[in-house]
């Protein structure tokens, strides 16, 4: 109806233009006075027009209830009405000097070519954007608009970032890059950008052809950084097809307390449901009851064999260089293979950086540094960041004999040289990092990784992306044996990978997002060799023969929303494997994901993921160590086979402030690697209820999360050196039935955070003695069944407190200090429970052995951490 | 600065691992399992012990009685071995002995119905002893004082080994049990008109019991060149002599080694004894298993049962040696020595079996 009175008012205008004329020079001279304070805008404007000789054209439901509070000093008609609906929703356009039309700004979208005659609204003080040229116009029935949403401030990419276009169904989520697309007609609409944490904000575009829009949005907070699981912002939990996955930004894992004050990606991650570790100084992370060999790292698409510093004391990563890591531990898609239990996949900043840019960190034990720095405007550019430690000074000040007389030390370096090219980005990464570590003068170990890749993404056409990885991962170890003259000896073990994926993606079907790719990969393990340290040695040379296999695949992968309550991610992996003492194998891993969104608040997901794993880790503890061997499946390892079902359900609070989720998960495993006499394949059977509370923000942010599962394992060999507890179902090593974490952040103000993390779980399941007799003077023990016991629940609290040295956001140099107590009440967690043979004595109550409870932090740690970026 | 050190020191040792004995509460007390310990050596009559596995807290051994428990060779002959109290079990003619080439085998059945068996053990020919030798050097040896520090010091003794080596290219797998007899002497009231001359010695189990063979080939025959037996530390410390009594002098130790030819499954056995008694990895302790046993139950698979049943030859060498210094010492090559002896001492003369070098 506003449509017909607009151009009725139109014909009337065009009638009465030459009596218009002659009250020009009168309108000219026109200024309006006035003082109307709480007055209703509908009255107001109905005084102005009595008493001047102007008129106003609206619909009066549009006004209703507004006032305004404005004194009109002799100021022009235009600037009245400027000053009458300033900071409301309203537009305006002003005709023959005297004459003001009002229309509300979404409507205006839909009336293609008038918005430009219409005034801004001085709400953002925004101008229209046009994206096409006007070449373009006319042109094209539909348009695809590409867009890049960043950080204001750091130039870092938002993900999971929201795009509406105003009054539309439509939008976008955006994604790891920060780029969004959506298919709009050419027009004008108006876009709101808005993401947790940061200020909403909107942009009026005029579409004329395919083009780009590059969004910035403003920090909430001015220093501090939020504590965030980007992942599940807004409704992304709700909404998207797939089901457990973990995905951090790495402010997030900044908040947590950290051993040493050092923030550590993969402890980040268990804190999450269904995500454990085997021990307090673990790296390695065991998701829903799989060991560590059954994830895979990727960092920058090359794989990672060993996660951890120190045997478990740091992980691998440094958290300054990472942009986003994303975690599946369910539903993998169908690119992902060479892993069981999970993908952690990691990617390094991609962003290029407007300056150079340096941030790092001083703590205790090691310090950090990264680097940003632009080559060549914003289209090439460097990152390198780095981590050491400097504990070795600090062991030979010790007292004690074998700490002076030990080493620890480590480092770790990568960095990435970017070309951003039109419509293709090129990156060069490479990652080293090395491990030393000695204790007194009985043997010594050096291991370390290599990691290198190149990844290729172009953009074919608006609807057509291709990926190219190509990838190389080596991982050594050296243990040299130094605790007897005569035996002194060195063995080394490593593992080689040489991998390359392509991968294509194509949106040119409504509905229908579908990627197709191959994948080939060599894996080439050294399994052993052993020599004399010294020519006095008596150890003889001995190598194990290497072994090569060669693992190929082909997938295919397609995102359809059927509607817009139900979602399918249909895919299937079809790998093949190929070891030189066995025939090709192959397997069929189908994927799929569905999600029904009951409302914009809740929906349910089902999944279920066969993955198949040719290459296992050898480990004879319960606990991995750097210095376990890789092996390739052969005629007795046979290929790692795992079957997932998993399903959920997701509800949001609060306009998705507050999210909850309960998923439940069945996993079936066939040929796991047990250890009894030697290697045996056993059957597992893993199944949990994960429950996680999260609140993202307020004064208060945080979350908890509950994971109840068992990890189950049973052979069924014919003798006993393949039989573990009479071929009857024992519990894992990674069997923890109870797992609670309580994250919590209170902001007393913008500068000041204090953080406390709180965790429960039961403890590991051990094999403990149980029987002795005696041999000679000596007693042996006969063990139990394995698996039958558990050492002591664990629990500990870490409390923090963060303050952020400036509040303004222009200063170069901005720091922050971080004074953490980690096992606030000095809990002395049992990392292991071990037996040991020894002389009688009054501490071990006079028995030829004793038991013994180790723990790594056993009293209330202080810590103090400098961080900084400029 | 030093302040700061301190700071940084004691977080460290914050860092450090700490351990306690740990006494589970919820320990099980399952039901004992039999143990069965047999030996037979070349020239020796058989010995058989029969008893219970203790709970990890018990101290009294059940000794099983009234068992019946036989011996067999490969040429049919029966030995059967007589319950003579606290569950050991001996032959009950006494001229069933074990003889090199001969393969036996042992047969237990106890009160409860249910029969063992082991698996065959064949005697090998006595173990080849080339020589045993010694090597002086030094020494670390760390003590700590009340205070819990450290301390470090270099000690003089004699490193001793062995070589011994096969009569063909069989592999063959040994067992090694080392004592030392050490002599000292020394004056009582050495400033008085009828000094008195006193002979002491002390003994001990040098090294491990359960120690592994370790041997090289040469020209197609297993030999082992040189294996270390264990330290002998010389201590003379002559400032501590007083008015009553001058400082103890060591003479000389005495060495007795025998070395048992076994089976490989033996070898398993007390290699994985050896493994679990000092196993010493702590954080990264393996998944503890069983001591391997090559005894099995014959009524029962799923039956436990722990022990072993040995059948071995021996051979004995008996040397005396004594420290000179870094440079140099002295051995002698004895005929033989009295086993089981005990710490002692005695008066004006030195007993029978003492040496001097």
């Amino acid at each position: 109806m506003y449509y017909r009175y607009l151009r009725k008012s139109f014909i009337i205008f065009l009638f009465s233009l030459p009596l218009i004329s002659l009250w020009s020079q009168q309108i000219d001279e026109m200024r309006i006075s006035g003082s109307f304070k709480q007055q209703p805008l509908l009255s107001v404007l109905n005084q102005i027009e009595t008493k001047y000789p102007v008129k106003f054209y609206f619909k009066e439901e549009w006004f209703v209830g507004d006032t305004v509070n404005v004194d009109l000093v002799s100021v022009s008609f235009e600037e009245a009405v400027r000053i009458l609906v300033n900071g409301s929703p309203y537009v305006y356009k002003i005709i023959n000097k005297n004459k003001a039309v009002f229309m509300p700004r979404e409507e205006v979208s839909k009336l293609v070519g008038l918005l430009s005659d219409y005034s801004e609204n001085r709400v953002n003080g925004q101008p229209f954007i046009q994206i096409g040229t006007l070449e373009d116009e006319g042109k094209h029935k539909n348009i695809i608009l590409n867009g890049h949403i960043t950080d204001e401030s750091t130039h870092e990419p938002i993900i999971g970032a929201t795009i509406q276009v105003n009054n539309l169904q439509l939008g976008a989520i955006s994604n790891i890059q920060g780029d969004f697309k959506i298919a709009l007609a050419p027009g004008i609409y108006t876009l709101t950008a808005s993401s947790v944490g940061y200020e909403k904000n909107q942009y009026n575009i005029k579409i004329l052809g395919d083009g780009k829009l590059n969004i910035e949005l403003f920090n909430k907070s001015i220093a501090l950084d939020d504590v965030i699981i980007y992942g599940e912002r807004l409704d992304k939990n709700v909404s998207s097809y797939q089901m457990s996955i973990v995905e951090l930004d790495i402010k997030s894992i900044k908040q947590l307390p950290a051993i040493s004050g050092g923030r550590d990606v993969l402890k980040g991650l268990t804190s999450m449901p269904g995500v454990k570790s085997v021990g307090e100084f673990s790296s390695g992370i065991n998701v829903r009851g799989g060991g560590e060999d059954q994830n895979l790292y990727l960092i920058n698409g090359a794989p990672l064999f060993n996660t951890s510093h120190v045997f478990g004391l740091f992980s691998v990563i440094n958290p300054d260089a990472v942009e986003k890591l994303s975690l599946y531990k369910g539903h993998i898609p169908a690119e992902y293979g060479e892993g069981v239990s999970s993908v952690v996949d990691i990617h390094t900043i991609r962003t290029p950086p407007e300056k150079l840019t340096v941030r790092g960190g001083i703590g205790l034990y090691d310090s950090r540094l990264m680097t940003l720095l632009p080559i060549y405007k914003d289209k090439v550019f460097f990152d390198l960041s780095g981590r050491t430690s400097y504990s070795n000074w600090l062991l030979k000040k010790t007292k004690d004999y074998n700490l002076s007389h030990s080493m620890a030390s480590f480092y770790d370096l990568n960095g990435t040289l970017h070309f951003a090219l039109p419509k293709n980005q090129i990156s060069l990464s490479g990652y080293t990092c090395r491990d030393e570590f000695r204790f007194a003068s009985e043997v010594e170990y050096n291991y370390g990784s290599t990691l290198g890749s190149i990844n290729w993404i172009s953009m074919l056409n608006s609807k057509l992306d291709s990926y190219l990885t190509i990838s190389y991962s080596n991982y050594k170890v050296t243990k040299d044996d130094i605790s007897s003259e005569l035996f002194q000896s060195r063995f080394k073990s490593g593992i080689q990978y040489t991998g390359l994926k392509y991968k294509m993606k194509y949106s040119g079907i409504n509905h229908h997002t579908l990627d197709a790719g191959l994948s080939a990969n060599n894996y080439l393990i050294r399994p052993g060799d052993l020599s004399p340290l010294d020519t006095i040695s008596l150890i003889d040379k001995l190598s194990l023969e290497s072994e090569t296999a060669y693992e190929e695949a082909l997938f295919v992968n397609d995102e359809y929303t059927i509607s817009q309550s139900l979602a399918v991610n249909a895919g299937l992996r079809l790998s093949g494997y190929k070891h030189p003492d066995q025939e090709f194998l192959y397997g069929i891993e189908p994927r799929l994901s569905t999600r029904i969104k009951l409302n914009d608040q809740s929906s349910i997901k089902f999944s279920y993921n066969r993955n198949i794993q040719y290459i296992s880790m050898i480990s004879p503890s319960s606990v991995t160590t750097p210095a376990d061997i890789w092996k390739l499946s052969d005629q007795k390892i046979k290929p790692l086979i795992a079957n997932q079902y998993a399903s959920g359900y997701y509800q949001n609070f609060l306009n998705n402030t507050i999210e909850t989720s309960v998923e439940v998960y069945y996993k079936s495993l066939i040929n796991v690697i047990e250890y009894v006499e030697g290697l045996v394949n056993a059957k597992g059977v893993n199944y949990g209820f994960e429950f996680l509370l999260k609140k993202n923000s307020g004064k208060i942010d945080g979350w908890i999360s509950y994971t109840y599962s068992k990890s189950l394992r049973r052979t069924s060999g014919e003798y006993p050196s393949e039989i573990i507890n009479h071929n009857h179902y024992f519990p894992s090593s990674f069997d923890k039935p109870h797992d609670l974490t309580i994250v919590a952040n209170y902001h007393f103000n913008k500068r000041f955070k204090i953080s406390a993390n709180f965790n429960y779980s039961t403890g590991r399941p051990i094999t403990l003695p149980e029987r002795k007799y005696f041999v000679g003077n000596d007693a042996v023990v006969v063990f139990s069944n394995r698996n039958e016991y558990r050492i002591p629940d664990y629990h500990r609290l870490d409390l923090s407190i963060t303050c952020d040295e400036s509040l303004r956001l222009k200063k170069k140099w901005k720091g922050s200090w971080t004074v953490a107590l980690l096992n606030v009440y000095g809990r002395k967690n049992p990392y292991t429970i071990y037996y040991k043979a020894e002389t009688p004595n009054a501490i071990n109550d006079y028995n030829p052995f004793s038991m013994y409870k180790l723990f790594l932090i056993g009293r209330p740690i202080p810590t103090l951490t400098y961080s900084f970026i400029f | 600065m030093n302040k700061i050190l301190g700071i940084f020191i004691v977080l460290m040792m914050f860092l450090t691992s700490c351990k306690e004995v740990y006494f589970p509460d919820d320990l099980y007390s399952p039901d004992s399992i039999p143990v069965i310990q047999g030996f037979i050596s070349e020239g020796s009559s058989p010995k058989v012990t029969l008893s219970r596995t203790l709970g990890y807290y018990e101290n009294t051994v059940n000794f099983i009685s009234g068992a019946s428990v036989y011996i067999e060779d490969d040429l049919n002959n029966i030995c059967e071995l007589e319950d003579q109290s606290n569950g050991v079990y001996l032959p009950v003619i006494d001229d069933f002995k074990g003889t090199a080439g001969r393969t036996y085998t042992l047969h237990v059945k106890t009160p409860d119905g249910l029969e063992y068996g082991s698996l065959p053990q064949y005697i090998h020919d006595n173990p080849v002893i080339d020589s045993m030798f010694a090597d002086p050097k030094t020494n670390i040896r760390i003590s700590y004082n009340k205070e819990s520090d450290p301390i470090i010091s270099d000690v003089e003794g004699l490193f001793v080994y062995t070589a011994l080596s096969n009569n063909d290219d069989s592999t063959r797998y040994y067992r090694f049990n080392t004592s030392v007899v050490q002599e000292f002497q020394y004056i009582l009231n050495p400033n008085s008109f009828f000094p008195i001359t006193v002979y002491q010695w002390k003994s001990w189990e040098l090294g491990q019991f359960y120690n592994s063979d370790l041997s090289v080939t040469i020209n197609g025959r297993q030999v082992v060149p040189k294996y270390e037996l264990g330290y002998l530390q010389y201590f003379y410390d002559p400032f501590s002599s007083n008015n009553s009594s001058t400082a103890p002098l060591p003479i000389a130790w005495i060495v007795s080694l025998r070395i048992y030819s076994i089976s490989s499954d033996m070898y398993d056995y007390y290699n994985s004894i050896d493994q679990q008694l000092n196993s010493d990895t702590e954080m990264f302790s393996p998944i503890p298993s069983q001591v391997k046993s090559n005894i099995h139950c014959v009524t029962d698979p799923n039956k436990m049962v722990v022990g072993a049943f040995e059948a071995s030859s021996v051979s004995v060498i008996y040397k005396a040696f004594r420290f000179i210094d870094l440079e140099k010492y002295r051995s002698k090559l004895l005929s033989n020595f009295p086993e089981d002896i005990v710490d002692g001492s005695q008066r004006d003369f030195p007993p029978n079996f003492w040496v001097i070098l």
